[in-house]
């Protein structure tokens, strides 16, 4: 009775998290999966994800599946403390759900959600010595690989998990190295993925070194609210768990290449593993936890929180409404969030497209509108002109 | 489940094969931009200036073939409810856009 309780108890708080995400509105990278567009990740997670199109609350449907799959593997922590004493168990597992990149991360609808969770299987066949399933676990690193190429972040905790297993050399070095050249069969079938890829890889090589610095070790720090963040890197140096600390370096250097706000929680099943390698760091479990409270408090009230409507979905609902055919003509640049917003194709706005536009979307300047026989709607946040 | 264990390593080749298989298929029709690095640009130059000049989005584009001069491209309009996909064939020398008759 009292672990259900506590299962409901989390999945009350899951579901708050989804909520608090779903104020806002769907990000483009989010409407990017959930319209499966095939670019920059492999189809695995993207198409399971359209697989819901047809439900009107799609988005907040994967919302509160990410924000579950996330708090609620809280009991996969809890299986890899389970030799730790009832209270190093409890400071973990509060360690975890009171991490920033939990709080702020699970309720959105992003492939780093998904290939964390990953990640945290894989430290947990690690840390547990489990061998009796090597093809499944190799099927895994290949659907990890499938969902997103950021999996490959944590190669080194694969390999480690291989290499200790007994089955032959040569099966250990197809295991993990076919996916690998599956993965880059796939992004040779996709020169669009290939071209974001690698556009993505370099992007931050312009920023001065000490900057990619302190983005880095804000991200690392941000994504275990500080307190996590330091046992479970200390963990990892103390408990000699080389696997965890090449992944860890590969997650700080993936950062300095191609930050982007979503990454942070690559780090947070490192930072566990960390912590479970070596559970001596939580010898004053007690304060660690309110710490660790305190932090998440302390972000969240300096939270950037974005209640409002994108405009995106103001204008599309009321564009969604009229009765006409045509294209929606989109002038500036813009996201997949406005396709994902609209029943109607999205093109770029070109004066010669006019004739197959219903409503032209002004983010900028569009010339030409006005000598065409449309007119414009007022009380909308952006400009936006409708064809007689 | 024990049944099924026993066969993790089949269904984990197989599922590699099948990956591969499918993989493979699509890599067909792209061979010709690997191959040719003159090809590839002229490919290259072609879309971008189709798709910039009909207004479509990068991501809706996919290359369907390459034979002669001709190179036929789908484009998936994305959105929320069925997704509408046309095919056109550009031509590699004048960069004229048709729509495909086998499609």
């Amino acid at each position: 009775m009292r672990r259900f309780l506590v299962i409901i108890g989390l999945q009350a708080y899951a579901v708050l998290l989804a909520l608090y995400q779903g104020l806002g509105s769907v990000q483009t990278d989010e409407a990017k999966y959930l319209l499966n567009i095939p670019y920059p990740h492999p189809p695995l997670g993207r198409s399971i994800l359209n697989w819901l199109e047809f439900v009107p609350h799609q988005e907040l449907v994967w919302r509160i599946v990410f924000a579950t799959l996330l708090v609620q593997s809280v009991w996969l922590i809890a299986s890899m403390a389970r030799k730790f004493t009832p209270e190093d168990k409890l400071t973990l597992c509060g360690l975890w759900m009171f991490a920033a990149s939990v709080l702020f991360q699970s309720g959105t609808v992003m492939m780093a959600v998904l290939t964390a969770l990953q990640g945290m299987v894989f430290v947990w066949l690690l840390l547990s010595d489990e061998d009796r399933y090597p093809g499944w676990i190799a099927l895994l690193w290949l659907a990890s690989l499938f969902t997103a190429y950021q999996a490959v972040l944590y190669l080194p905790i694969v390999i480690a998990i291989f290499i200790r297993m007994r089955i032959h050399t040569y099966l250990k070095i197809f295991a993990v190295g076919v996916p690998m050249l599956l993965m880059a069969l796939y992004i040779v079938t996709n020169p669009l993925a290939a071209a974001s890829f690698i556009n993505a890889g370099g992007q931050n090589l312009q920023e001065p070194i000490s900057e990619l610095l302190k983005v880095t070790l804000t991200s690392w720090l941000w994504a275990g609210s500080a307190i996590l963040s330091v046992c479970g890197l200390i963990g990892i140096l103390r408990g000699k768990q080389w696997a965890l600390l090449l992944s860890f370096l590969l997650v700080a250097v993936f950062h300095m290449t191609s930050f982007r706000q979503y990454y942070p929680v690559f780090f947070l099943p490192i930072l566990v593993g960390g912590v479970i390698a070596y559970p001596q760091v939580l010898k004053k479990s007690a304060t660690l936890l309110a710490l660790q409270i305190i932090m998440a408090t302390y972000i969240f009230a300096h939270a950037d929180l974005s209640f409002a409507e994108s405009s995106a979905r103001t204008v599309m609902r009321e564009v969604n409404q009229l009765p006409q055919e045509g294209a929606v003509l989109i002038a500036g640049s813009f996201g997949h969030q406005w396709q994902y917003e609209s029943r109607s194709p999205v093109l770029k706005y070109r004066p010669s497209l006019l004739s197959k536009a219903k409503v032209v979307v002004c983010l900028e300047e569009c010339s030409g509108v006005s000598d065409y026989e449309f007119y414009q709607i007022t009380n909308i946040p952006q400009e936006v002109w409708v064809r007689k | 489940m024990e049944n099924v264990n026993r066969h993790q390593w089949l269904i984990f080749w197989l599922t590699c094969v099948t990956v591969a298989a499918v993989l493979l298929i699509r890599l067909g029709p792209l061979l010709p931009l690997y191959t040719n690095a003159d090809l590839r640009s002229r490919t290259q130059a072609l879309i971008q200036g189709t798709a910039q000049r009909e207004g479509w989005i990068l991501s809706g584009l996919s290359i369907r073939k390459i034979s002669g001069d001709n190179l036929q491209v789908l484009y998936r309009s994305y959105l929320r409810g069925r997704d509408p996909v046309e095919c056109f064939g550009i031509s590699l020398t004048s960069g004229q856009l048709s729509v495909c008759d086998d499609f």
